[in-house]
């Protein structure tokens, strides 16, 4: 994510080069929150409305509950400014690419239920933003932002985060993504040893590299 | 002024900081990040609080977390996976210690001579390196991984594939083992319960096969620090170089530094033409301060993005521009298996078995918990679902391709413990293109211009991709053999973790930066003891040993050309310390390390 810091600084420019830096400027943190669910959503989907909207749902709880949509834009923001250029913050910045490619996706995407182009997607039509989002930085410094992104909302959304007290440094409940993984939990040790293969506890050099005695 | 001063207390400076302490030297260690030094405290067995790359306690950073990570520009879909701190990235290494394949060394005469990078062999042969092997594993000391239910399925997979179980240090051959791992084998009660109440020291002792090797080691429960399991370095050679005097006869402990990112290494030019290097400078990291301390010696240790990074910074020669190039990462690729059974792949050690194919890499299993197991599912060069592909063929025979999203990627990870997860290990050629460089699209930030990694994974050689796509075919093949009913290959893009030879030590001038001892070709009295030394990328296996070696050599080396010693490692009578030896715990409780 350092690496994530060095290549958002890019992200104003980019959205200018798209014509969609205006927008993402004007756009309240709302708009973010909302494109942020719809990613949550889109990665690890959940029995929530941003899930059922786009076809593609669960029975059991996905990324949003996990809170994942928090730990992202906390990601983003918290550690990682841009350094130059208009004010926008990072997670205002990625908010802001997945909707103009959404809006490329399908135009109907500007109006509708939800305040994001991004989350008025079909789960087809979100993967098709991340198809062009990757193939249009492809050999530009945003490419590490459009590889790396659906990776952190995927490691974010089975971490504890969503359930922990940073404070206390302790958990408050049982993370969502160890419920829906079958996770047995943090311990200090397993019963879990099966003994050393064929019997074999130790072996040496090779005959051939022993050195002559 | 100091003997000798160290840049880096990773995998490697601490090696050559505790075998010259040993011999009474005086040396310095500066180390960037923070020392954990109540792991019991300030460690938790939780991936977003250790693994977080930008507020977790593993990560490229300084102390402070609540500051702002430390910066890299990383032009292409990739991840570099650093660690500042004590102990470096051997902090969440699995401890995996295999030797380095001899055909990659000089003189290798094996009719697969040519399938190697003969281009960028070493240049010293691998009988010589073998006595500092020997060395580096007596002292950590490296033993046999014990097996858990993951290990026993991925051999049972491997066992069918036509070679035989490997029961030496060295691949002589196509083989396949368990690991051969810097971690203690598990006594007492350790690997054989779940009772935390069992689980203390000394009831337990080595491994207690919690499954959080990549989280840091602290178990078992209140060992004194040189006796936890996993023998990362601040476990294992930085308790030794602070206690050297406490085991060894004449030794000096060791000063070291925290909080203190080397910024510049002076030089002098008193070297018949050439500079001689003669002092580090470093930024303090909680006062901003900068400290200037001279030495007869330097040892850059800082890693491989970071060396090269200070070369250039400091304006050091670079005469035939090879400082950066060269970068190694054993190009990854990452197949899941879905297994009919139980496989705990989320218990025990991270990996303690493997597979060696010299001449094209090899295979090891893979552990995870589940953020870092939904992570390897979602990090990838190959596009979703198979929607599209990011330009990559389909790969015969698996269920999947690319990334896994929505509810593909929740059925994918519905259950960690039936998955079995192969880590394929490319021997990647050595490359001039992929490199570190100094950022001039990125503003430098307090310790100077930031570094540039570069990686052109779709343009590397054909010899890569083949020994990618030959690993990949039998890693598919060993998940079928064990049971898998669906195989999915994730594609990763350069998960930048085994990092390699940036620095590389080389037969030819024109192409490497050191000497066969590890000291830098255009700076005299100058050294480099981490696995930017490297001079290729083993032929797969795992760097952190070789680096150990070479850096034990390498201070044979400074002791016999700057300080008068004798070379005492081919022709040593007794073993050396261990880093358990009762001597060292002593001292290490006693002085509350």
């Amino acid at each position: 994510m350092a690496g994530a810091a060095a290549a958002l600084a890019q992200v104003p420019a980019f959205l200018a080069r798209q014509g969609w830096l205006e927008q993402a400027l004007a756009a309240e943190s709302d708009v973010t929150r909302d494109t942020m669910n719809a990613l949550a959503a889109f990665v690890v989907p959940g029995p929530d409305e941003y899930s059922k909207a786009q076809g593609e749902s669960s029975k059991t709880p996905g990324g949003i509950a996990a809170r994942t949509p928090e730990a992202v834009i906390e990601l983003l923001d918290r550690f990682v400014g841009t350094s130059e250029g208009p004010t926008l913050p990072s997670s205002g910045g990625v908010a802001a690419l997945l909707n103009g490619y959404a809006l490329q996706v399908n135009p109907a995407a500007a109006s509708g239920a939800f305040l994001s182009p991004f989350a008025r997607l079909k789960f087809e039509e979100k993967i098709e933003v991340f198809h062009r989002f990757e193939a249009d930085t492809e050999g530009s410094e945003l490419r590490f932002v459009s590889g790396i992104v659906l990776g952190a909302v995927g490691f974010l959304s089975h971490t504890e985060w969503g359930v922990y007290d940073f404070e206390k440094r302790r958990l408050t409940g049982t993370p969502v993504g160890w419920k829906t993984s079958h996770y047995a939990g943090i311990a200090q040790g397993r019963n879990e040893l099966k003994g050393y293969y064929q019997g074999r506890r130790r072996v040496h050099t090779a005959r051939r590299y022993r050195k002559p005695h | 002024m100091r003997d000798v001063i160290v840049i880096g207390a990773g995998g490697g400076g601490p090696v050559v900081a505790k075998e010259l302490a040993a011999h009474g030297l005086d040396v310095l260690v500066l180390e960037a990040g923070p020392r954990h030094l109540r792991p019991e405290k300030e460690w938790r067995h939780l991936e977003n609080e250790a693994n977080n790359p930008v507020t977790g306690y593993f990560r490229w950073g300084p102390a402070d977390r609540s500051r702002s990570a430390w910066l890299r520009e990383t032009p292409q879909n990739s991840f570099v996976w650093q660690l500042s701190g004590v102990g470096g990235t051997t902090q969440h290494y699995y401890g995996n210690c295999p030797r380095a394949v001899p055909g990659v060394f000089k003189g290798y005469e094996g009719r697969d001579r040519n399938h190697y990078d003969r281009a960028h062999e070493f240049p010293i042969t691998y009988r010589t390196l073998v006595p500092y092997y020997e060395w580096v594993e007596h002292t950590l000391p490296v033993q046999t991984a014990a097996m858990g239910t993951k290990e026993e399925t991925f051999l049972h997979g491997a066992s069918k594939l036509g070679i035989p179980v490997q029961k030496t240090k060295d691949a002589t051959g196509a083989g396949y083992r368990p690991q051969e791992n810097a971690i203690l084998q598990p006594h007492g009660t350790a690997g054989r319960t779940n009772d935390a109440k069992e689980l203390v020291y000394p009831k337990a002792r080595g491994c207690t096969f919690c499954g959080y090797c990549f989280q840091g080691c602290f178990e078992p429960r209140h060992a004194p620090r040189n006796l936890f399991a996993k023998r990362s370095t601040d476990n294992s050679y930085v308790p030794m170089a602070l206690t050297a005097d406490a085991w060894s006869k004449g030794g000096k402990p060791v000063t070291l530094i925290t909080d203190a990112f080397a910024t510049k290494i002076g030089t002098t030019s008193s070297g018949g033409g050439k500079p001689v290097a003669n002092s580090v400078t470093w930024r303090v990291g909680a006062t901003g301060e900068s400290v200037t301390e001279e030495a007869k010696v330097v040892v850059m240790a800082g890693g491989t993005t970071e060396n090269p990074r200070l070369w250039l910074n400091s304006n050091l020669p670079n005469p035939n521009d090879w400082v950066g190039r060269g970068y190694t990462d054993h190009y990854f690729d990452w197949l899941i298996g879905v297994m009919p059974h139980y496989t705990g792949s989320s218990k025990g050690p991270g990996s303690s078995a493997r597979v060696d194919y010299p001449g094209h890499g090899g295979l090891e299993n893979v552990g995870l918990p589940p953020g870092l197991q939904t992570f390897s599912a979602t990090f990838s060069d190959g596009g979703i679902n198979d929607v599209y592909l990011n330009g990559h063929p389909k790969t015969p025979g698996v269920q999947g391709n690319g990334r896994r999203v929505g509810n593909a990627l929740k059925r994918l990870v519905s259950d960690v413990d039936r998955l079995l997860n192969v880590l394929v290990i490319t021997d990647d050629d050595v490359e001039a293109q992929n490199r570190v460089t100094l950022s001039n699209t990125l503003p430098p930030d307090e310790h100077g211009p930031i570094p540039k990694v570069e990686f052109h994974a779709r343009n590397r050689t054909k010899r890569t991709h083949q020994n990618r796509e030959f690993l990949v075919r039998k890693a598919l093949k060993l998940l079928r053999n064990a049971g898998a009913k669906e195989v999915y290959r994730i594609n990763w893009p350069p998960l930048i973790l085994h990092v390699q030879s940036t620095m590389r030590m080389g037969r030819d001038p024109k192409n490497s930066v050191l000497d066969a001892h590890c000291e830098t070709r255009a700076v005299k009295r100058l050294f480099i003891a981490d696995n930017s030394a490297l001079p290729n990328s083993l032929g797969g296996p795992n760097p952190t040993l070789t680096s150990q070696a070479l850096a034990t050599r390498t201070a044979e080396t400074i002791l016999v050309r700057y300080f008068g010693g004798e070379r005492y490692v081919r022709h040593a009578k007794v073993n050396p310390v261990r880093s358990i030896d009762d001597r060292v715990t002593k001292a290490v409780l006693e002085r509350k390390l």
